[in-house]
């Protein structure tokens, strides 16, 4: 019960932007909006090229937080995929002979304030579920950022084969 | 017209330069010696002195190709162990092995075979394996087979994977999203079909070509 209760406050949580984001999407630019974070910056950003019908892939950037306070990257859409998820590389001695590669979906990512955050190969990075068509490379793909305090960041990622 | 003080300025720069080019050269050819020096001691690879024999394991390749301990022998072969829903290690290992198969190439050395192997033979269908590794390099080979021929070779070999729920749950069969953990390790076998070397993560193409030239030029 306890379970559900939070599930649904989680939902409720990443709907609420997005249906902010509905809103301003019918003004066609939603990164001058009252939400639009202004204190995110993005770099060296990509989304990878992948071979045709491979249905995953991920997105690299760095992302840094030039405002006072922390933000917490929460979600990330995108309409290149049905499902998004933060994830995090772990490579790691495990039981076995050598050592693991694994990945995991953490639940946010915090950008401290005046920090950078790499998202790069063998770390952090936007896995990218259920490709909804291929990818071309050079083609630019539209990503929303989504933070915790409600506010986004729209920015265009170009494919990049790598 | 120079003036003799002007010609000697001239004669003792030219020796300077001569002296610092010499120096240079010679300091390049020694590196390069040094480098030719290199012995399986030196690398980072685990070298396999002698190499593992392979138990007997059966595979596929494209469509119905059988790839077994015989499609190792008579040339080497690097192996890695990934699934195609991974986005992240498995596309960067495949990278890294197409530049250091393409720095092998540039080097005129015996060219190995590069083979990935899925670990998930329930979504990895061996022909659509095929066209993934050919992203990567048209020479390269994308094999799988049942669950039990995956994990018959993997046991073998020491290698480990695991299906996991996106939070690192243990995989229950409910979703289809599982995520799989594996060893990063690439293999390299010898031409008699041995385990020879392992190149543990995080991988590097010229490490690889470079201890590549060395293995396989070892008399050890």
């Amino acid at each position: 019960m306890k379970k559900t209760i939070v599930s649904m406050i989680f939902v409720a949580s990443l709907l609420l932007p997005v249906a902010l984001f509905a809103d301003s999407m019918a003004g066609m630019n939603m990164s001058n909006g009252p939400l639009a974070s202004n204190t995110i910056t993005v770099s060296q950003g990509y989304v990878r090229d992948v071979p045709s019908g491979t249905h995953n892939t991920a997105m690299f950037l760095m992302l840094t937080n030039t405002g006072k306070m922390d933000q917490n990257l929460i979600a990330v859409i995108s309409p290149i995929s049905n499902q998004t998820q933060l994830h995090k590389t772990i490579i790691e001695k495990g039981v076995s002979e050598y050592s693991m590669a694994s990945m995991r979906q953490v639940n946010d990512i915090v950008l401290p304030a005046g920090k950078t955050v790499a998202f790069k190969p063998g770390s952090y990075h936007i896995m990218v579920m259920d490709l909804t068509g291929n990818l071309t490379v050079g083609q630019q793909v539209p990503v929303w950022l989504i933070f915790a305090d409600g506010s986004h960041k729209e920015i265009m990622l170009p494919v990049v084969k790598k | 017209m120079h003036t003799k003080k002007q010609q000697r300025g001239i004669y003792i720069t030219l020796t300077v330069l001569f002296g610092i080019i010499a120096f240079v050269v010679g300091l390049l050819i020694f590196q390069q010696k040094e480098a030719d020096k290199q012995t399986i001691a030196d690398i980072k690879a685990t070298v396999l002195t002698p190499p593992r024999a392979v138990a007997p394991f059966n595979l596929t390749y494209e469509i119905n190709k059988n790839f077994s301990n015989s499609t190792l022998y008579g040339h080497w072969t690097f192996m890695f162990f990934g699934y195609t829903r991974c986005p992240d290690i498995c596309p960067t290992t495949m990278a890294v092995l197409n530049n250091a198969y393409e720095t092998i190439k540039e080097s005129g050395l015996t060219l190995p075979q590069v083979v990935f192997v899925s670990v998930d033979p329930t979504r990895d269908n061996s022909e659509y394996l095929q066209r993934y590794v050919g992203y990567f390099n048209q020479d390269f080979m994308g094999i799988t087979g049942t669950e039990a021929q995956v994990s018959a070779l993997t046991k073998d070999l020491g290698v480990v994977y695991i299906k996991v729920t996106p939070k690192g749950e243990a995989y229950t069969g409910q979703s289809s999203t599982y995520l799989i953990d594996h060893s990063g390790v690439i293999l390299l076998f010898n031409p008699q079909g041995n385990l020879r070397a392992v190149f543990t993560m995080p991988h590097d193409a010229n490490q690889i070509a470079s201890e590549y030239s060395v293995i396989i030029n070892s008399t050890n």
